[in-house]
C-alpha cells in the first residue's frame, strides 16, 4: 500500500468561532467607532443643515398645501365640519412626500460610504484596524440612519397638525414609522452595496438611483404587466379586498396605501363580508357632532380604473370597480386584503406594513452581507491593486519591461 | 519579530514578488529598497494583512500575518504611501478615532492622543482641522495614527515621499526616536542616504526578487564605492598626487574649489588611515564628508539600471 500525502483540508469553523463571529456582529452594533465619526463629520459639513431645511421645508409647504385643499373642499373655508377622512387626506399625502424625500436622501447618504473611503485612501487604514468589515458598513449604514430618523422626528410637529382632524389611528402611524425607517434602510443598504460594487462615488450614486427607481417601480408594474396579459379567471376569486400580487408589497407606496386604506374598505364592494374591525377610519365623528362616512379618503391622482386590477389599494382605492377587483388574479403570489390585512394564504393576518417590513428588511440584510463581503474581500483580496497596476509617478512598472542592460 | 519565507504574490501572469525571503530581528530598522514597481508596496500589504499572498508565509511574531490577521492587526502600525486623512476632523479627533478603531477604551484615549501629538511635535495642532495641516504635519499624523495602538511593529511605505527637506529631517528624527522606544520598523523608500543612516539592514528588490538582503556592509561588495570628499586649505594638486599614493586609493578627481572626491577601496584601506596619511603628507584638510552615495550605487548596480554614463 502506497502512502499519498493529502493535504490536510482547512478546518471548518467550528461552534466556538461561530458564536465569535456572531458576538462580533452584535459588538458592530453596540461598540461601533463608525458611527460617531460619521455623525460628528456629517454634522459639521454644510449638507447636514441644507438637507435639514429642505426636508422640512418641502413637507411643510406640502401639509399646508393638503391643508388648504382639503379645507377648501369642505364645505368653504369656514366650515364647522370636517371630516375624518380629510385628516387621512392631508397625513397621506405628507407621508407620500415624506417617504420620497427618504428616497432622494438615503442614496445621498450612503451612496459614497464605501467608495468615500477608498477615494480618501482611508478604507485601507480602516481595514488595518481591528474593526471588521462587517462593523464598517454597519456603521456607515447606522449613521446614515441615524440622520433619517433625526429627519422623522423634526418632522413630527408637523405632522401633529393632522391630528387636529382626528381619523388616523395610532396604529397607522406607527406603521407609517416602520414603513418610513424600513424604506432608509433598504434604499441605504443599497448605497452602501453599490458603493462597494463600484469605484467612484458618482457612478455608485447614480447606480442606487437607478436601483431605488427600478426597485420601485418594478415589483408594481410587473405583476400589474402580467396580468394584463394573462385572462383574468373569476373562478380565483375567493373573497376579501382587491387582490394584488404579494410581489408588490415590496413597495413602500404599496405599504402605505394599503395601510391607509380602511379595513372596511374590501367589504363595502363584496358580498364576502368580512369583519370589520372597530374603529373604521371612514366614519370617525367630526368637529360639529356631524358623522359623515366618506370613501373619498386618499385621491392623490391615481385612477385605479385606468389600471386593471390592483394597484387600486396602493393609493385610493375609492373607485375599484368590483368586477375588476374580483376578476384580478396577480401573478407571482396574489393576496387578497381588507383594508390592510392579508385575507388568505401563509401571511393569513399579516397587515401590509409587517409584509412590507419582513420582506424589505430581508433584502437589506442581503445588500449589506454583500457589502459586506465586498469590503473583506478588499482587505485579503487577490485583485490587484492599483499601486502595482500604474504607480502614481505613470512610470509602469519594472516587472512588465524587460531591465535595460547595463 | 519579522520573518519572511519565499513569499510570492501572483497577479493573474504578472509576478509580482517571487520567493522573497528575509528577517527582521526585534528593534532593527529594516530598509527596504528598489525601483517602482518592485514589490515594496506589495511585500508591506501583505505584512499589513491587506493582501493574502500567493506562495510562502510572512510571520510577525510568530503569528502568519494571513491566517491570524486580528491577532496581527493589533501588533502592526501601517503607514500606507498616502495620507489618507478625513476632512472635517481635528488632528486630535482623527487620532482619537483610529483609536477607538482599535478598542482602545475612551478614558485611555485622550492621553494617547496627546502624547502623540506631543511626539510628532505638533501639540498645539490638535484643534486645528486635518485638512489644515501641511503636507508634512499630515504625514507626521499619518505616522502618529500608526502609533495610537503601541505597536510593535511599524510597517512605513515611503514615510518621506513628497516631503521637504525640512520635513524630512524631522521625519527622520521621528524614526531615530521610535527606533530608542524600541519598535521594529520596515521602511521603503528611494531616499537611498537617508535610509543608509537610518536602517539596521536592508533588502533590495527588484522585479519582484530580492536581489541582496542583510547590513549594509554585508550587501556592499567589499571596496567598491567607498568615497571621501575632502576639502584641501593646502595646494589641491599637491593633494590629488598624495592622495593618489595611498595604497587603496583608486581615483581621485576635484569636484569643485578646493575639493576632492577619493574613491577608495575599503577592504583595503580605512577611512580614517586614509586620512591619517594625507595629514602624515602635509595637506591641510579643513574638512572632509564620506560620500552617502554608496547605497544607491549598490542599488543602481544590483537593479541593473545604471546611472547614465
Amino acid at each position: 500500500m502506497s502512502e499519498v500525502l493529502v493535504p490536510s483540508n482547512e478546518p471548518a469553523p467550528d461552534a466556538l468561532v461561530r458564536l465569535r463571529r456572531l458576538g462580533g456582529a452584535a459588538a458592530a452594533l453596540v461598540w461601533n467607532p463608525i458611527v460617531e465619526k460619521e455623525i460628528l463629520s456629517r454634522m459639521r459639513s454644510w449638507r447636514a443643515p441644507v438637507m435639514i431645511s429642505t426636508f422640512i421645508a418641502l413637507l411643510a409647504l406640502v401639509a399646508f398645501g393638503a391643508l388648504a385643499v382639503v379645507t377648501a373642499q369642505q364645505n368653504g373655508p369656514f366650515a364647522s365640519t370636517v371630516t375624518a377622512g380629510a385628516g387621512l387626506g392631508v397625513f397621506t399625502a405628507m407621508v407620500v412626500v415624506e417617504l420620497l424625500l427618504i428616497l432622494f436622501m438615503a442614496p445621498a447618504l450612503t451612496a459614497g460610504g464605501i467608495s468615500g473611503e477608498r477615494e480618501r485612501q482611508t478604507l485601507d487604514l480602516l481595514l488595518c484596524t481591528r474593526v471588521r468589515p462587517g462593523a464598517i458598513v454597519v456603521g456607515k449604514l447606522v449613521s446614515s440612519l441615524l440622520f433619517m430618523v433625526l429627519l422623522l422626528v423634526i418632522s413630527v410637529p408637523l405632522f401633529s397638525l393632522v391630528f387636529l382632524f382626528g381619523g388616523i389611528e395610532i396604529d397607522q402611524v406607527l406603521a407609517v414609522v416602520v414603513i418610513g425607517v424600513v424604506t432608509a434602510l433598504v434604499i441605504g443598504s443599497f448605497g452602501l452595496m453599490f458603493s462597494a460594487l463600484t469605484r467612484g462615488t458618482i457612478s455608485s450614486t447614480v447606480s442606487t438611483y437607478v436601483g431605488t427607481a427600478i426597485f420601485l417601480l418594478l415589483p408594481v408594474v410587473l405583476p400589474l404587466f402580467l396580468s394584463a396579459l394573462v385572462p383574468p379567471s373569476p373562478a380565483a376569486f375567493s373573497g376579501g379586498g382587491p387582490g394584488q400580487s404579494i410581489v408588490m408589497m415590496l413597495d413602500p407606496f404599496v405599504a402605505v396605501g394599503s395601510t391607509m386604506t380602511p379595513p372596511g374598505q374590501g367589504a363595502q364592494f363584496n358580498t364576502v363580508q368580512r369583519g370589520v374591525s372597530s374603529g373604521s377610519v371612514t366614519c370617525v365623528g367630526g368637529p360639529g357632532g356631524v358623522q359623515r362616512c366618506t370613501s373619498t379618503s386618499v385621491g392623490l391622482g391615481t385612477s385605479p380604473t385606468a389600471i386593471p386590477g390592483g394597484l387600486a389599494p396602493g393609493l385610493g382605492s375609492t373607485a375599484v370597480n368590483p368586477a375588476a377587483t374580483a376578476n384580478s388574479d396577480m401573478p407571482f403570489g396574489n393576496v387578497r386584503l381588507n383594508g390592510d390585512q392579508i385575507q388568505a394564504g401563509p401571511l393569513t393576518g399579516w397587515r401590509a406594513w409587517q409584509v412590507f417590513a419582513l420582506f424589505d428588511c430581508t433584502i437589506a440584510v442581503l445588500a449589506l452581507t454583500l457589502s459586506t463581503r465586498l469590503v473583506g474581500r478588499r482587505a485579503l483580496g487577490r485583485r490587484r491593486p492599483a499601486m502595482a497596476v500604474a504607480p502614481p509617478n505613470g512610470v509602469p512598472p519594472a516587472w512588465t519591461t524587460p531591465p535595460p542592460g547595463v | 519579530m519579522i520573518e519572511i519565507r519565499g513569499l510570492g504574490m501572483q497577479y493573474g501572469r504578472l509576478t509580482a514578488l517571487s520567493d522573497v525571503s528575509f528577517t527582521v530581528p526585534a528593534g532593527e530598522i529594516f530598509g527596504f529598497v528598489g525601483p517602482n514597481g518592485a514589490g515594496k508596496t506589495t511585500t508591506i500589504r501583505i505584512l499589513a494583512t491587506l493582501m493574502r499572498p500567493t506562495a510562502g508565509q510572512a510571520l510577525i511574531d510568530g503569528i502568519d500575518v494571513s491566517e491570524n490577521v486580528f491577532e496581527v492587526r493589533g501588533r502592526i502600525g501601517y503607514m500606507p504611501d498616502f495620507f489618507g486623512v478625513y476632512d472635517r476632523l481635528t488632528a486630535a479627533e482623527y487620532l482619537a478615532f483610529y483609536a477607538s478603531c482599535y478598542g482602545i477604551p475612551h478614558r485611555r484615549r485622550g492621553a494617547i492622543v496627546s502624547d502623540l501629538l506631543e511626539l510628532i511635535g505638533l501639540p498645539d495642532k490638535a484643534g486645528a482641522q486635518v485638512d489644515s495641516l501641511s503636507r508634512g504635519m499630515k504625514q507626521r499624523l499619518c505616522l502618529a495614527r500608526a502609533l495610537v495602538h503601541d505597536p510593535k511593529v511599524l510597517l512605513l511605505d515611503e514615510p518621506a515621499s513628497g516631503l521637504d527637506p525640512r520635513a524630512r529631517v524631522e521625519m527622520r528624527e521621528l524614526l531615530k526616536e521610535l527606533k530608542q522606544m524600541g519598535k521594529t520598523i520596515v521602511i521603503s523608500s528611494h531616499i537611498l542616504p537617508e535610509l543608509a543612516e537610518l536602517c539596521s539592514s536592508f533588502g533590495i528588490i527588484d522585479h519582484g526578487h530580492l536581489v541582496a538582503a542583510g547590513k549594509l556592509e554585508e550587501i556592499l561588495p567589499r571596496g567598491a564605492g567607498s568615497r571621501l570628499r575632502l576639502s584641501v586649505a593646502s595646494d589641491i594638486d599637491v593633494a590629488a598626487r598624495k592622495a593618489q599614493k595611498v595604497i587603496g586609493v583608486e581615483s581621485v578627481k576635484p569636484v569643485g574649489e578646493g575639493e576632492l572626491e577619493v574613491a577608495y577601496d575599503a577592504s583595503a584601506i580605512e577611512p580614517d588611515d586614509l586620512l591619517a596619511k594625507l595629514l602624515a603628507g602635509k595637506v591641510k584638510i579643513t574638512a572632509f564628508t564620506p560620500v552617502a552615495e554608496n547605497l544607491e550605487d549598490v542599488f543602481m548596480r544590483v537593479t541593473q539600471v545604471g546611472p547614465p554614463t
